[in-house]
């Protein structure tokens, strides 16, 4: 998967580790780019200079920290990657929108519409069929 | 002082005050008058029962013929309750304010039922919906108007400059071309509490800078007019500080018909939130037209970012080229990547309002969107298209260019009963293509149902979807 650093104001360098083995380091910049193969990862990419917070794209979709599920420490960045990711990626915000809404889980898929209305259909195929 | 009873109708929607109201409310507090405001719309939802509500839904958009008199003595009375707990004192004017010809029966039930009273407030009525006929009569509003005499003052076209002339004896006239004369909108009065979203919404240009066959958007705007950028930042913070507002819903046909205008807007915007911590959680939304790179290159889409762009309301409508191409909707597929690429590249969700079955649609088209569903499948996981409305499929608006005779000719439009296509209310829904003669109503609901089926299966979130298929449901009774 490629991942992408960007911080429009301050540039930062970076060194990267997965599965607690150090991949690269990259020197200062606004912007770094790599690719991770090796997956299951677990990254941890430590920044210098610490509590920057750069943007991050994941297959160049900009990903909320929240939903990533991203730690943002002081002095790193710490998160997992999988074949899965916007699998899970998009269950967490549906997770999220449930949250926000307090809904239960059958009826945050009624209000956002991942409800297949099967009744509702079956009652329209028989009025055309 | 003067007062005056600022009200709107159904059809609109639950999420935020009203911004016709907003505007004029603004208008009217900027000639001296004391103003209330109630929002008949929320009323009603709040009283009516689920099935109550559902029965005046299908009536305002024409699929019923009528409702009972039941519950028009319901809505008589309810209004009746709720006016007279906001009558503000000395009201002098009672405003009606009629969004759209969707609201047209309820707003000629209500003015009768006023015609009736002695009141010490005149009438004035105004909003889009004035500019239409009823289908029922076929006469336009005004016609109805010159014969019952009910309205003192029926505003046609836009409020802002009759009013402020009537509440201001003359005095105050804004200038029409320029927009950034006009006052801003005020929601003092307002209960939030009562909407389902804490926003306000925005008005930064009218008009549109397409002419689409389907829209009407045209008649009341013919010209596409905007706000410069800086004004509508000062509107923003206007907002934020009397009412902590931050979130925004630009009701503009599309916030990048100019789009140097929205560059602009976007970077002072931007500017702003970076100078000033307090507004870091402003944000807004609003209608777009996808464009291609060269008239929004990357920047654009950076700059929408940090301006705090939150989602956008995309009328992509089909997935096939030739439609749109017919619709003139003017871009094409490598645009929607382009736009999808950088919405991603910057987080921008979007919500894709389709348009199932226009006449000319193909079953090659309709697979088109089937296909374009499942390529796109990886936005929708990212939350970058956000939610998918396939709507209720191709309702033929009357005075749009697709209703036009000339079109109606070309295109074959007819009732199933080969009658003219505005013969009955209910017809332009169940309307025939004698050109694309694979296209009935059977067909179209056929498509829909599989659209749905689809899209839910590709886990696109439809929020709309159950009442979209409830009227899909009222329209696949005519095909029994």
């Amino acid at each position: 998967m490629n991942i992408q650093l960007e911080h429009k104001n301050e540039k930062f360098s970076c060194e990267v580790f997965n599965n607690e083995r150090s991949l690269f380091k990259l020197a200062e910049s606004h912007k770094h780019s790599f690719k991770v193969d090796d997956l299951p990862a677990h990254l941890k990419i430590y920044i210098n200079p610490y509590k920057i917070q750069p943007i991050i794209r994941v297959d160049n979709i900009m990903v909320n920290y929240g939903l990533a599920k991203i730690t943002p420490w002081d002095h790193m960045l710490e998160f997992k990657l999988d074949n899965n990711f916007f699998d899970q990626y998009f269950s967490n915000i549906i997770e999220a929108k449930r949250l926000y809404l307090d809904l239960d889980k059958n009826d945050i898929k009624k209000k956002i519409g991942l409800d297949k209305l099967s009744e509702l259909m079956d009652k329209i195929e028989k009025n055309i069929s | 002082m003067k007062s005056v009873l600022l009200t709107s109708l159904p059809r609109y929607d639950l999420v935020a005050p009203p911004a016709a109201i907003g505007i004029l409310q603004g208008v009217a507090k900027a000639q001296g008058l004391n103003t209330e405001v109630f929002d008949f719309n929320v009323y009603l939802r709040e009283h009516l029962s689920e099935a109550e509500w559902q029965d005046l839904d299908n009536w305002l958009i024409f699929l019923q013929q009528d409702i009972s008199d039941d519950l028009k003595n319901k809505i008589i009375s309810l209004w009746e309750k709720g006016i007279t707990g906001k009558m503000p004192a000395n009201c002098e004017y009672l405003l009606i304010s009629v969004f759209s010809y969707w609201s047209l029966y309820i707003a000629r039930l209500i003015i009768q039922h006023e015609a009736k009273k002695i009141s010490p407030y005149k009438l004035i009525v105004g909003g889009n919906g004035v500019s239409s006929k009823f289908p029922d009569t076929g006469k336009y509003f005004k016609e109805w108007n010159d014969e019952t005499k009910a309205i003192e003052h029926l505003i046609l076209g836009e409020g802002e400059n009759p009013l402020s002339s009537l509440w201001s004896q003359g005095k105050v006239n804004y200038n029409d071309n320029d927009l950034d004369t006009f006052p801003f909108p005020t929601y003092s009065n307002f209960d939030f509490t009562g909407y389902t979203e804490k926003k306000v919404y925005i008005t930064g240009s009218r008009g549109c800078v397409r002419k689409c066959t389907f829209c009407d958007i045209q008649n009341i705007w013919p010209k596409f007019r905007f706000r410069s950028a800086e004004n509508i930042v000062k509107e923003i913070k206007q907002h934020y500080y009397e009412h902590g507002i931050t979130r925004f819903d630009f009701t503009d046909s599309l916030i990048n018909g100019s789009t140097s205008n929205f560059y602009k807007f976007n970077s002072l915007l931007a500017e702003e939130k970076a100078k000033n911590n307090d507004l870091k959680e402003i944000g807004y939304l609003g209608q777009a037209i996808c464009r291609p790179k060269n008239q929004m290159p990357p920047s654009h889409y950076e700059a929408m970012y940090y301006a705090g762009c939150r989602q956008l309301t995309i009328g992509i409508e089909s997935f096939s080229e030739s439609v749109r191409n017919h619709m003139k909707k003017k871009f094409s597929d490598e645009d929607i990547e382009y736009h999808l690429e950088q919405c991603g590249h910057w987080q921008i969700p979007n919500v894709f309002l389709m348009i199932t079955c226009y006449p000319t649609e193909t079953l090659a088209d309709h697979e088109k969107n089937i296909t374009d569903l499942k390529k796109y499948q990886k936005y929708s996981k990212a939350g970058i298209i956000e939610f998918m409305r396939w709507g209720t499929t191709m309702h033929i608006a009357p005075d749009t260019p697709i209703a036009s005779k000339e079109m109606i000719k070309s295109l074959g439009l007819t009732t199933t009963t080969g009658q003219d296509i505005f013969y009955e209310p209910g017809t332009s829904y169940t309307w025939k293509s004698t050109a694309n003669k694979q296209l009935d109503l059977k067909e179209r609901i056929r498509r829909r149902l599989e659209l749905h089926k689809v899209t839910t299966e590709l886990g696109y979130l439809q929020p709309d979807a159950k009442n979209e298929l409830m009227t899909i449901f009222k329209m696949s009774e005519f095909v029994k």
